[in-house]
């Protein structure tokens, strides 16, 4: 049984990772310092060079309060580490992948994971306000305790600028939010946050194939797009097209994003097979679903991740993802995965096959 | 004389305190979405969404202040308080690890996947 990791251990464990595996992994310095002056770190997993093979980028501990995040990873790197170099399988339940699976995945791929994106906020959650979803970067407060710190999760410069390209009646706090008191605060600008920026490095440093960005809590596998509902007709209809700013964010109306269908059968390609082995552990009914089921939103990793090629054509095409684990009724309080350490456990055996799907997908 | 407490007793059975968060249910009607919601500046992100019952009725997971929760009634909508999440919190605070369990790197994490 398992306390959650504080932030101090999840950079320990990465440490022990290097230390312990030194022909597989390698830590690596993000450029960033975080408002607290916090130096982040991600592991890169690979067997040989790493150059050439396929990258497959994880993230955690963005929103502090989504407890378990940075659990997973670490230890989703610890089983595929151990697993790797004692030339075995592993099993989670009813769920088994072979050796040759954990090969697959450290020889013919490079896997980057950055357990906690967020580790300002995430201490300020494990030791002070528990709710706490944001940053801590205090420079919108004007001294109010209760302005400090931006969403990372709506940082992104993905349709950012809200007001400008979604139809008033979209305007929710969950779509994002300018102003500072509110969960969803955007900042001032599209990576105005060494956060998101940290991401952004790691995504142009490695043009990853996939992205996953790992939250809590709906028992969701979401795929692109997060802003409208897809379609798939008419490529007109489009983030870039400014024809079309002010009309997006409704549902139910005539303007819907375009994702082409290949892309479409390949992103919920990937999502299902993540779900279903979720599902296989012990049938928790884990499901892929587009992002705007949730809600609508902007600035989100996985959108601004899949936008990437499309903003820039020619550049790597990344399907990116955002994983809500846990579901309703399965703790006493819904952020927590760990009412008591046995549910950290059991959340992490759910979740972690997921991830080991994930990384044995494939784009086409 | 019998003093009014300045706290409150809620339809739920829970207790609301102006100044305290509270873990709410909030009904959102047949023909509404969140958004009719928008004003009273709910904190709901990340919350899963319950479908809507037989009667088209959803109950909105979401975190507010007493005084929201005060304000939700006075304007008529239904809520259930949870739990006081303030207190929540304190308590689930005490599920995390203490010091370095890993003393900088020279132990780790042993994994929860088992090996075959």
């Amino acid at each position: 049984m398992a306390l959650i990791l504080n932030t101090t251990e999840i950079a320990s464990a990465l440490i022990n990772f290097e230390a312990t595996y030194p022909e597989l992994c390698r830590r690596l310095q993000l450029p960033k310092k975080t408002y607290e002056g916090r130096v982040c770190h991600a592991l890169q997993i690979a067997k040989g060079h790493a150059q050439h093979k396929p990258v497959v980028l994880l993230i955690a501990g963005v929103h502090a309060r989504e407890w378990g995040g940075p659990d997973i990873v670490v230890n989703f790197a610890g089983d595929l580490l151990r697993a790797y170099s004692k030339g075995k399988g592993l099993q989670y339940l009813k769920k088994t992948f072979l050796a040759r699976d954990i090969r697959t995945i450290v020889e013919e791929s490079t896997l980057v994971v950055f357990p906690c994106v967020n580790p300002d906020g995430v201490e300020f959650s494990h030791t002070k306000r528990y709710l706490w979803r944001k940053n801590r970067n205090p420079a919108h407060s004007k001294g109010d305790a209760k302005k400090i710190g931006v969403d990372i999760n709506r940082n992104y410069d993905f349709m950012w600028d809200f007001k400008k390209f979604f139809h008033p009646a979209a305007w929710t706090d969950s779509l994002a939010s300018d102003n500072p008191a509110i969960e969803t605060f955007h900042g001032p600008e599209p990576f105005s946050e060494p956060e998101t920026q940290n991401v952004r490095w790691l995504m142009d440093r490695f043009n990853p194939v996939l992205f996953l960005d790992l939250h809590s809590y709906d028992g969701d596998v979401l795929f692109s797009w997060g802003s409208d509902e897809n379609q798939i007709t008419d490529p007109s209809q489009n983030f870039i097209n400014p024809a079309h700013n002010g009309k997006r964010g409704r549902i139910g109306d005539t303007y819907r994003e375009y994702l082409s269908m290949r892309d479409y059968e390949t992103a919920t390609g990937i999502a299902t097979a993540v779900s279903d082995a979720m599902r296989d552990v012990r049938n928790r009914p884990y499901k892929p679903l587009q992002a705007v089921g949730l809600y609508p939103t902007c600035g989100t990793s996985d959108d601004y991740a899949f936008s990437r090629h499309l903003v820039h054509p020619g550049s790597t095409k990344t399907f990116s993802f955002t994983l809500e684990f846990n579901f309703e009724g399965d703790t006493k309080d819904p952020f927590l995965v760990t009412s008591s350490p046995k549910t950290l456990d059991k959340t992490m055996r759910d979740v972690i096959p997921g991830l080991i799907a994930f990384c044995l997908t494939r784009p086409t | 004389m019998v003093r009014r407490s300045r706290v409150r007793r809620a339809s739920s059975g829970k207790r609301v305190a102006p100044g305290k968060t509270y873990r709410l249910l909030v009904e959102v009607g047949p023909h509404e979405t969140p958004r009719n919601l928008h004003h009273f500046r709910l904190d709901h992100c990340c919350m899963p969404q319950r479908p809507a019952d037989e009667n088209g009725v959803r109950r909105l997971h979401a975190f507010a202040s007493g005084s929201t929760v005060k304000a939700l009634r006075k304007a008529g909508r239904k809520v259930k308080v949870l739990a006081d999440a303030d207190k929540e919190g304190k308590r689930l605070q005490r599920h995390i690890g203490k010091g370095d369990r890993f003393r900088g790197g020279r132990r780790g994490p042993v994994g929860v996947g088992k090996l075959v």
